[in-house]
């Protein structure tokens, strides 16, 4: 569904005065600040929208329905374009000027891992970092495990899950295509740790700088990759770069099985490779996997998953205008919209359960304290103390007529 | 669209000047940034990788390599980071920022355990970084690996560079603007002036005034710097410039003048000028060459010189040249022969200047003349010389001739005169008068040979000298007229009235040819007359004879007169007359035998007569006689166109006069004569009729005063007709003057008997007859003043002997020194002297001339030529120059010579003589020179001219000794000869005996010097063979070739020997009658 700006600005403006006007609320302990910093714009920026989307989905409901013991919620966010420094900078404007009660909803490996030692600074103030959209380590170990609160399974667990599916379909031979950085050296790192449970290496791996559209030549990439001759390649990177990829491997009449984790955005992904494919008449979906951390969105039987649909179909969430470029179309649903919708049902329990008063301090034991939150998909989300991370669940998907539905039959790409 | 350059120039120079500073600046720049910067780099690499080892290493051991991907990839957001990455101690790569992959070198780099290291490498990919290593927790926990980006130095050091290079052309263009602006300001003026300076030189004339340099004067000169001052200084230099010009162009030009001058010179000289190199190569040749050796100029060109040479000389002249150049001489000449284009031979004379040294020339210059045709003349030259000495040596000897025979024939006649005036038996007077005869014929075939050989050498010239025409043909016709007499002839001249007597010609030459042609006239004439008429050429005569062209030009100062000798002899055949006048030849070779004579008298007339630019022809007819013809050309005298002599004085006019004459030709001739002189002639050809004409003109009442009776008439003569008109006295007071034709004896003693006041011989000159007129009517009316009749007077005194001399020469006596080494030639000097009553003093030589003319008075020196000790010349220099100095009296000096040729008479003249005889002497030739120097002699006295009562005849001694001869040369006197002849006996053993000593001891001049004078004493004696030997030891003297001088002496002494009796005779023997007087 499509949401036309022109029709639905007194509504945005609206929405947009509300938040202006929440900010001093929240100052003055009225409104409940959330601090995020994400790509709105540049390449990723539809995993920065996408996450913003679904967590206002729920926050707006949350806030429809009184706010959390009347305390309205607000989600301050910022552009960082998915880069590390105006991450940092973000971080500091959040909460030093808008005084955000915790951070939330943050976007990228490279971005986190750079605010981290920030959240150990303002440790004196308690501030939080609540469920990264990434599956990277240094969040989920010491010095900085303490300061983060992760939801998502690690793309340790999302690597070692892809390459446990490859090897048992024989597929031994995995190759790596990763974006050189933090995020990409995590899943890399996740790839290498679990090839080498079974006395396997990466036989070949190739990178790409963070930032490269979709328009770039990854030829190269898959040249050096396919020389390797590999069953399998993880691919740990953006969905821009990772398109690409896939697309000049098709182009090459590589038809390997690749295979994606969940931070690349399923459906920005598919998008772009339809389009690409309608321009070609090629089907560049074929044989492309896509590990997950949250549920489809299709499994309707899920409560939350209902609930998604019809809080996303109700509110319609749009970006921050301020923070776009140019038009966006939003995703009806998807993965990441998801994943903020779960990501803010989760911080909203916490609150909840944090009392009228909530305090910073009051954060860390109140999380620790959670065990066995039924969120309406099928797992339960437990912290506790020295586990700051909710789920360890990976989902596996594959693409098929046009979207990423779960595996059925992995023997299809027995070896 | 012409740049000034200047500014062309000053851009181009900042160009590179900008150029080579920016590429040394950028290269430094260059240099240095890069050290620099690598320096910086390495530095902050090293920085890098130790803050990353540092942080590093708690990381690398605890947690995971995102962590260490997270911390290195933010140093990759600083400058000049191409990659980090990290080790582990594994060796593993644990960490990297390379994109697509790691590079295969990268991943065999371990780096130090222990210490940071920096390295440089290329990476695929990458390109050149600079690697710097560093170990982490000192090695335990793996090794960073920072990369720096050396093409990021590259790329800032070109963007330095570029900036530094942008720079450079921004004040590049700044200065090029100021250059270009500054350079202007001088360029424009400069412009201005070098346009100015274009014109200066395109033009040729200029004023400064045309430059206008006005315009400069604003903007340059006004500003005082360089360019204004430049610009007045062009101005300046202009004006000068316009000055010099003017001078230059002048200069210029006579230069340019000079310079063609001198290379016309060069081009048309006749001469080869060549310029040789060291190496004698020809370097340059004149066009002349090619006129000179019709070799074309460039043929010679570079040639070695002495390779043109013919090759006959060319070793000669090589040869030559090397010394001469070796010797390092200046200049040389040499001769050569080099061939001619037309195959000849030309004989060069080479003139080589050595310049080599001449920094200038460096060379050699030849000139070379062509001698050829100087050789060839110097051949001629030479040929000529030898012929002309052969000439000379003709001459000499025919001047020799001359005087070898005129002195013997001196004798001769001399001895037969003074014999003749001896008294003679009939016989002997008839044999003397044939000798004397002889000798006269001799010495006329003698002179005509002489005349002859000299018009035949060209010797004879004409003179143009003044003279009076009547007389020069009256006194020479006089003593034809003795010889026409003798034969009965009568012999007459006339002269027209319109003949201008008063010409300028050679009277001598003329006398000449008159006599031949009167002189042959009377030979071949039996009976009759010879007639000489003179008149003036008509035009048809000229132009008949083809003197036309000559004639116009004459008109006015000259005159040409034509000459006709008539005589009424044998005629010449008609087939003789063409040759008449060539030499040799007469009508008739039995006319030869018949009447003697060489022939050559008509040949020489004829040729004396072309010298005159005249013509000869003769008119005869066989029988009835010729007429001889001449016409030839004189001069006028200027100023004196009016008759001198022959004025018509007043008391003569209307003069009645009674001619009596059976001659018709006298007849005429006398009437023309007086009636040019406005007399009143009448004419009667007998004795009867002149009678009868007086009885008429007695009864007439109109008295003849005057009477001319011819001697000689039929039945009655002149003396016969004298005496009937003295017996009548109304007629006696008339004068009569006799004419005679012949000379006979007795005519004059018959004049005085009858008393007739004169007594003329025909032919007549007309002075002499006016003088007469005059005198005798003056004598007849005593008180008539005589007007002018000096002649007159003495003429009246002439005795009418027969003797021979008709002049009417004042007989004075003079005190006369005769210098002569030969004794002889001084007895006969002296003894012509002392018989025209003249005293005499002897000397030897010019010395003693000198001497005795100091100590005694003399009127006049008669001075032989060539004297011992001092001749002629000499004695007669010193005694001129001793008059100049004391400024005495003029002695006259009359000088001997045996040479006859004309040149001797020049010679005696210009030493200062005043006239001269040539030996033998004449007792003619020697009154004619007293004659010439008659206005010198102070005082005349009277010297009544001693007749020799007779004249002996001298015995005939035949053998070595012609005693006729000597005789004569002793003027006939025969104790005068005996006289020389005991001299010569006396003097000869002298004589002898020197010349023996002389042989004797070699001694040349001695021997020539006595042999020449005892060769003139023979000559005397006219002793041929004696005279031969003498003469043989004096050229041998002269010669200095003694060879054969014995013998000679010998034989002259056994000839002198030979004479001695002979001589003898002379002297003891009495002579056959009666003996000569001294």
């Amino acid at each position: 569904m499509q949401v036309h700006i022109n029709e639905s600005s007194p509504r945005i403006y609206g929405l947009l005065a509300l938040c202006v006007f929440l900010v001093p609320a929240a100052a003055r302990g009225e409104d409940l600040v959330l601090g995020m910093s994400a790509a709105f714009r540049g390449p990723s920026k539809g995993l920065g929208i996408e996450l913003y989307r679904g967590a206002m989905a729920y926050v707006e409901e949350v806030n429809r329905g009184g706010g959390i013991h009347g305390r309205k919620l607000v989600i301050k966010a910022y552009d960082d374009s998915y880069n590390p420094v105006p991450a940092i900078e973000n971080t500091i404007r959040l909460v030093e000027q808008d005084h955000a009660f915790l951070l939330f909803g943050y976007v990228g490996t490279p971005t986190v891992t750079r605010v981290l030692p920030l959240t150990r600074k303002y440790s004196s103030q308690s501030v939080y970092l609540f469920f990264p959209f990434t599956g990277a380590q240094p969040q989920r170990q010491p010095p900085y495990d303490e300061f983060v609160f992760n939801l998502r399974a690690s793309y340790q667990q999302e690597t070692a899950g892809l390459v446990e599916q490859f090897l048992s379909l024989g597929r031994k031979r995995i190759a790596v295509f990763y974006q050189i950085d933090a995020y990409g050296r995590s899943g890399w790192d996740g790839v290498r740790r679990a090839l080498a449970k079974s006395g396997q290496t990466i036989v070949a791996e190739a990178t790409y700088k963070r930032g490269t559209p979709f328009s770039a030549s990854m030829r190269q990439q898959v040249d050096i990759l396919r020389q390797a001759e590999p069953d399998a390649v993880i691919s740990i990177g953006a969905y821009a770069a990772c398109a690409a990829f896939v697309r000049d491997a098709r182009d090459a009449d590589w038809n390997v099985p690749i295979a994606n984790v969940s931070f690349v955005g399923s459906e920005s992904l598919l998008k772009v490779l339809q389009e690409a494919g309608k321009d070609s008449g090629k089907d560049y979906t074929v044989n492309l996997f896509n590990s997950q951390v949250v549920p489809s969105y299709y499994n309707e039987k899920l409560l939350a998953v209902r609930q998604y649909r019809e809080l996303m179909q109700r509110y319609q969430p749009q970006p921050p205008a301020e923070l776009i470029e140019g038009s966006y179309q939003p995703l009806a649903h998807s993965f990441v919209s998801l994943e903020g919708f779960l990501d803010a049902k989760v911080l909203v329990e916490i609150l909840k359960k944090m009392g009228p008063d909530p305090h910073p301090g009051q954060i860390r034991s109140t999380v620790e304290s959670i065990h066995e939150l039924d969120l309406g998909i099928g797992v339960p989300v437990s912290f506790g103390a020295g586990k700051h991370q909710g789920l360890d669940r990976v989902y596996y998907t594959v693409a098929e007529n046009g979207r990423f539905v779960p595996v059925a039959d992995w023997k299809r790409w027995q070896k | 669209m012409k740049k000034s350059t200047l500014i062309t120039k000053a851009l181009l120079v900042l160009l590179g000047l900008f150029g080579v500073t920016g590429l040394l600046m950028a290269g430094f720049s260059a240099w240095t940034l890069d050290w620099n910067l690598t320096k910086e780099y390495q530095s902050k690499g090293t920085a890098i990788a130790h803050s990353i080892a540092d942080s590093g290493a708690e990381i690398l051991i605890y947690r995971d390599s995102s962590s260490i991907q997270a911390l290195i990839d933010q140093f990759l957001e600083i400058e000049g980071v191409s990659y980090v990455f990290v080790v582990n101690t594994e060796g593993e790569i644990v960490a990297h920022t390379f994109s697509p992959s790691v590079p295969i070198e990268v991943q065999t780099w371990r780096g130090n355990q222990q210490e940071t290291l920096v390295q440089e490498a290329r990476l695929a990919g990458l390109g050149d970084v600079i690697d710097i290593s560093s170990p982490i927790l000192a090695g335990h926990a793996g090794v960073v690996h920072v990369g720096m980006d050396r093409q990021l130095i590259r790329a800032s050091i070109w963007q330095a560079i570029l900036r530094q290079t942008s720079l450079m052309c921004l004040a590049l263009v700044a200065c090029m603007l100021a250059a270009f602006l500054l350079v202007r300001r001088i360029a424009l003026p400069l412009k201005r002036l070098t346009r100015c300076a274009h014109r200066l030189a395109a033009t040729d004339s200029f004023n400064v005034e045309e430059f206008e340099l006005g315009s400069a004067d604003s903007a340059a000169s006004s500003s005082s710097d360089e360019v204004g001052q430049l610009t007045q200084a062009f101005r300046h230099m202009l004006q000068a410039v316009a000055a010099r010009e003017l001078s230059l162009k002048q200069a210029e030009e006579l230069m340019r003048r000079s310079e063609e001058h001198f290379r016309s010179l060069i081009e048309n000289v006749s001469d080869v000028i060549l310029k040789l190199d060291e190496d004698l190569k020809v370097r340059y040749v004149s066009p002349s060459l090619e006129r000179v050796l019709g070799v074309p100029q460039a043929e010679w060109a570079n040639q070695d010189f002495c390779a043109l040479v013919h090759p006959e000389s060319r070793e000669l002249v090589t040869a030559a040249i090397r010394d001469a150049l070796g010797e390092a001489r200046k200049s040389f000449a040499l001769e050569c022969s080099i061939p001619h284009r037309d195959g000849t031979c030309r004989i060069m004379e080479a003139l080589l200047t050595n310049l080599l040294n001449d920094k200038a020339t460096q060379g050699v210059i030849v000139n070379l003349r062509d001698v050829t045709e100087r050789k060839r003349g110097e051949e001629m030259r030479r040929a000529k010389e030898a012929a002309e000495e052969a000439n000379r040596a003709k001459s000499d000897f025919l001047a020799n001739m001359s005087h070898e025979i005129r002195t013997p024939m001196n004798g001769i006649i001399g001895m037969t005169e003074l014999v003749l005036e001896t008294e003679l038996t009939t016989e002997q007077r008839e044999y003397l008068e044939i000798v004397r005869t002889s000798t006269d014929a001799l010495l006329g075939v003698i002179n005509d040979i002489l005349d002859f050989s000299k018009i035949e050498a060209g010797k004879l010239e004409v003179d143009a000298i003044d003279f009076d025409l009547h007389d020069c043909i009256g006194d020479t016709l006089k003593p034809l007229a003795l010889r026409a007499h003798r034969k009965q002839l009568e012999l007459a001249y006339g002269i027209r009235c319109d003949v201008p007597e008063l010409l300028v010609g050679d009277p001598g030459r003329l006398r000449q040819i008159v006599v031949n042609l009167v002189g042959n006239a009377i030979k071949f004439t039996e009976r009759g007359e010879v007639v000489v008429s003179v008149e003036r050429c008509p035009q048809t005569l000229l132009d008949k004879h083809g003197l036309q062209a000559a004639a116009g030009s004459a008109n006015d100062d000259g005159a040409w007169l034509h000459f006709s000798v008539t005589d009424t002899g044998t005629g010449i055949p008609a087939d003789k007359l063409a040759s008449i006048f060539d030499p040799f030849t007469q009508a008739d070779g039995s006319v030869t035998r018949k009447y003697g004579g060489t022939g050559l008298g008509l040949t020489i007339s004829a040729r004396l007569v072309s010298l005159m630019n005249g013509k000869t022809w003769v008119e005869s007819e066989l029988g009835k006689g010729s007429v001889f013809h001449f016409i030839a050309r004189f001069g006028r005298q200027r100023g004196s166109i009016v008759e001198r002599k022959l004025m018509k004085p007043e008391a003569l006019v209307n003069l009645p006069v009674l001619i009596v004459d059976d001659n018709a030709t006298n007849r005429r001739i006398l009437q023309e004569l007086l009636t040019s002189w406005r007399m009143r002639p009448t004419v009667v050809e007998s004795g009867p009729q002149a009678l009868k004409e007086l009885q008429q003109a007695a009864t007439r009442g109109d008295p003849y005063l005057l009477l001319l009776l011819d001697a000689m008439m039929p039945h009655m003569d002149g003396f016969t007709l004298a005496e009937r008109v003295k017996q009548h006295p109304e007629f006696a007071q008339a004068v009569m003057l006799m004419l005679s034709s012949a000379d006979r004896a007795g005519d004059a003693a018959r004049c005085r008997e009858i008393g007739l006041a004169r007594y003329l011989t025909k032919p007549i000159k007309p002075s002499d007859l006016l003088d007469a007129i005059l005198q005798e009517l003056a004598k007849l009316s005593e008180e008539t003043p005589h007007e002018e009749a000096p002649r007159a007077k003495k003429a009246g005194e002439s005795n009418a002997s027969g003797n021979a001399q008709e002049s009417e020469q004042t007989q004075r006596r003079f005190h006369v020194l005769v210098a002569d080494d030969n004794v002889v030639n001084q007895k006969l000097a002296n003894r012509l002297l002392e018989k025209q009553g003249h005293t005499v003093r002897l000397a030897d030589n010019g010395k003693e001339v000198l001497a005795m003319i100091e100590q005694e008075h003399f009127d006049l020196v008669l001075m032989d030529v060539q004297m011992p000790e001092m001749g002629g010349f000499e004695a007669t220099a010193c005694i001129r120059a001793k008059e100049k100095t004391s400024g005495g009296r003029h002695l006259p000096i009359i000088a001997v010579t045996a040479h006859a040729m004309k040149g001797d008479r020049e010679k005696c003249l210009q030493a200062g003589m005043d006239s001269y005889v040539s030996k033998p002497i004449q007792a003619r030739e020697l009154a004619r020179a007293l004659d010439d120097v008659a206005p010198f002699l102070a005082s005349p006295g009277k010297a009544s001219a001693e007749e020799s009562p007779a004249s002996e005849e001298a015995s005939a001694c035949a053998g070595p000794i012609d005693l006729s001869a000597a005789l004569e040369t002793a003027g006939g006197d025969a104790a005068f000869l005996s006289e020389l002849a005991e001299l010569f006996l006396n003097d000869c053993p002298e004589s002898l005996s020197l010349i023996r000593t002389a042989l004797a001891r070699g001694d040349h001049d001695l021997l020539a010097g006595r042999a020449h004078r005892l060769k003139g004493s023979l000559a005397v004696f006219h002793a041929p063979r004696a005279y031969d030997l003498a003469l043989q030891l004096e050229t041998m003297g002269k010669t200095s070739d003694l060879r054969g001088g014995e013998e000679a002496l010998a034989a002259l002494e056994t000839e002198i020997e030979r004479m001695r009796p002979c001589l003898h005779s002379l002297t003891l023997e009495e002579w056959p009658e009666g003996t000569g007087v001294a």
